[in-house]
């Protein structure tokens, strides 16, 4: 028999705590699994449509964390576009929307002449043209929710659109977005001649020094205005950080109560084994054995609750994302680099959870161990 | 003859008034046979334990093979390859069976799996339980059970054995059939093997008996055997 099927038999004993223990795990690292990669999914979608829609700088009011509120002079854009390097600006205007449906989604508004249409990679139909009365172009994961195609007109908030086009699948905020002439949303969310943010392009984005300069400059200038470079929206979007924050934070008190589990069940189980243990001394076994044989105890727990874990949660983040309440909203992204952590996470959390008990065992007396009933 | 263990002025306590040991020389020699008799709560037991490095003394000196241990490293070598230990309540592991509570023996010192496999079906066919290998303590009797720790004790080819009351827990017949098989291995094996029982007759089977009361050795009787 080898050392290592020791740890295997120990637990095996008590099957009934063991599994228990193991569905605590399961539910600690899947919740982490559940929420990092919720907060990352978001973050990725949001640094990707950027990317795509080819912003190289985005500009949003200075301190506002809730980017969906902000409102600003589209005046501004004019004077940002006047700047020496910058090849041209689109306002935007972007909210959320509760259709007559109930369905909650995202709605964006941009000028006609701007370059953010360029971006938008049809399926069907075609983009909104001067002469359409309330055009407006849907994502996928919308039209598809709904059940709308080209051609389909629909009310919000009593006024008559109709849909010109269905976006190809790509980015969440695509897939799950209207897109509308932007006079028409500030007419529909009464916030005329109003704007959230600007998308700049400039003239040479490659360079990294040009950038760094004109995003000086600009700043510098507009000093109500928040400037960051297209691909690092995410990283410093107020909103995404707290999302971060609270997803850290839930997972952080998950894996707390993980390792709760842990210590507990290798507790219960050293002090079930005090005898056993005492024997293990009394017949030559050196302290680091012992110390090596509830460590492996406390790996093994958490290793088969980490797998466990894992696939509990990229199944179970796949299956509410696919709710039609949430469907769009959360995008969650569970790459092999969130699975090393987690992996990682639960040898440690195990080999941490382990220790309290493995020194205690250590620790125990071997002649009074041995007369413990 | 060379001394296995030897102690000079050894003394435990039990609080203010329990002298399990006191102030006790003894001196055992490589092949002898020594059972160490006396009441229940005479202190024989700790003893034994202070042999084994089990208990520490609160005086006195232990040398055990020409050896005086410093700690728990030098103990834990004694114990695994010079010493093994038979108990009253026979202590295997419960979710073991009789092979792999051998087997554990001799984690450390044998350091291939088959060949601690091998050793340990050797020692059971010794004790006559091959047929039992696989069996775990609960489908055991007593004294299958305490043959596979007598087994277990012998694991690692040690120098001296100790047995604290290794039939206690048996019936006489049963007692006898143990005490036949420890008389045998010690004869045919030249261990050393020094036994603590409470009763005259098991005592007698040894080749020298220590009578022990009240943390003392009363006597020290060398048989005629």
């Amino acid at each position: 028999m080898y050392f290592l099927e020791l740890p295997f038999k120990n637990l095996s004993r008590r099957p009934l705590r063991a599994f228990f223990t193991l569905v605590g795990i399961s539910a600690a690292v899947g919740s982490f699994m559940g929420f990092v990669g919720l907060s990352r999914g978001m973050q990725g979608a949001c640094r990707e449509i950027l990317i795509e829609r080819g912003t190289h700088i985005f500009a949003y009011p200075e301190g506002i964390v809730d980017l969906l509120g902000s409102s600003l002079d589209p005046a501004l854009g004019h004077q940002i576009a006047s700047l020496k390097g910058v090849k041209q600006v689109s306002e935007e205007l972007i909210g959320l929307m509760e259709l007559d449906t109930g369905q909650v989604i995202f709605v964006t508004g941009w000028p006609p002449q701007s370059f953010l249409w360029k971006s938008v990679s049809l399926q069907r139909g075609r983009l909104p043209g001067p002469n359409d009365k309330h055009p407006v172009i849907l994502g996928k994961s919308i039209a598809d929710a709904l059940g709308y195609d080209v051609g389909t007109e629909f009310t919000i908030r009593g006024k008559k659109f109709t849909v010109v086009g269905i976006c190809k699948l790509g980015p969440l905020a695509r897939n799950n977005t209207i897109i509308f002439p932007i006079e028409l949303l500030q007419k529909l969310t009464n916030r005329d001649n109003k704007v959230s943010a600007f998308n700049i392009q400039i003239e040479n984005p490659q360079d990294p020094r040009v950038m760094r300069k004109i995003i000086g400059q600009l700043s510098s200038k507009f000093r109500e205005l928040c400037f960051v470079e297209g691909r690092s929206v995410s990283d410093n979007n107020k909103m995404l950080q707290i999302f971060r924050a609270m997803a850290w934070a839930t997972s952080a008190v998950a894996l707390f109560i993980g390792l709760a589990m842990i210590i507990n069940t290798l507790l219960m189980s050293v002090l079930e084994r005090t005898k056993e243990i005492g024997i293990l001394k009394a017949i030559g076994w050196h302290p680091l054995r012992i110390l090596s044989m509830i460590l492996l105890e406390g790996i093994l727990l958490a290793a088969c609750g980490g797998i466990a874990g894992t696939l509990l949660g990229i199944v179970g983040i796949h299956w509410l994302s696919q709710f039609p309440q949430v469907k769009g909203f959360v995008y969650p992204l569970i790459d092999s680099g969130l699975i090393i952590e987690v992996v990682l996470g639960t040898f440690a959390l195990g080999l941490i959870g382990s220790i309290y008990p493995a020194l205690r065992a250590v620790s125990l007396n071997a002649a009074e161990a041995i007369r413990y009933e | 003859m060379t001394e296995v263990i030897k102690l000079s002025k050894v003394s435990k306590y039990f609080g203010a008034h329990i002298k399990a040991v006191d102030n006790v020389s003894l001196s055992i020699e490589e092949g002898e046979f020594v059972a160490i008799h006396g009441p229940s709560g005479s202190g024989k037991t700790t003893l034994l334990n202070i042999m084994a490095g089990i208990d520490s003394p609160d005086k006195g000196r232990i040398v055990v093979d020409g050896v005086e241990p410093k700690g728990i490293r030098d103990w834990v070598e004694i114990r695994s390859r010079k010493m093994g230990f038979i108990f009253q309540a026979f202590n295997l592991l419960p979710t073991l069976t009789a092979l792999e509570n051998i087997e554990i023996r001799m984690y450390g010192i044998v350091k291939s799996s088959r060949e601690r496999e091998q050793r340990a079906f050797d020692l059971l066919k010794k004790v006559g339980l091959e047929t039992r290998a696989n069996h775990r303590p609960t489908q055991l009797s007593g004294g299958e059970c305490q043959r596979v720790a007598i087994a277990r004790a012998l694991a690692n080819y040690p120098k001296f054995v100790l047995a604290d009351e290794p039939t206690g827990n048996l019936d006489s017949k049963t007692s006898d059939k143990i005490l036949d098989l420890l008389a045998t291995l010690h004869q045919s094996n030249q261990i050393t093997l020094i036994m603590v029982t409470h009763e005259k007759d098991i005592a007698s089977r040894a080749t020298r008996v220590l009578s022990y009361g009240d943390g003392k050795i009363i006597s020290d009787i060398q048989s005629s055997f």
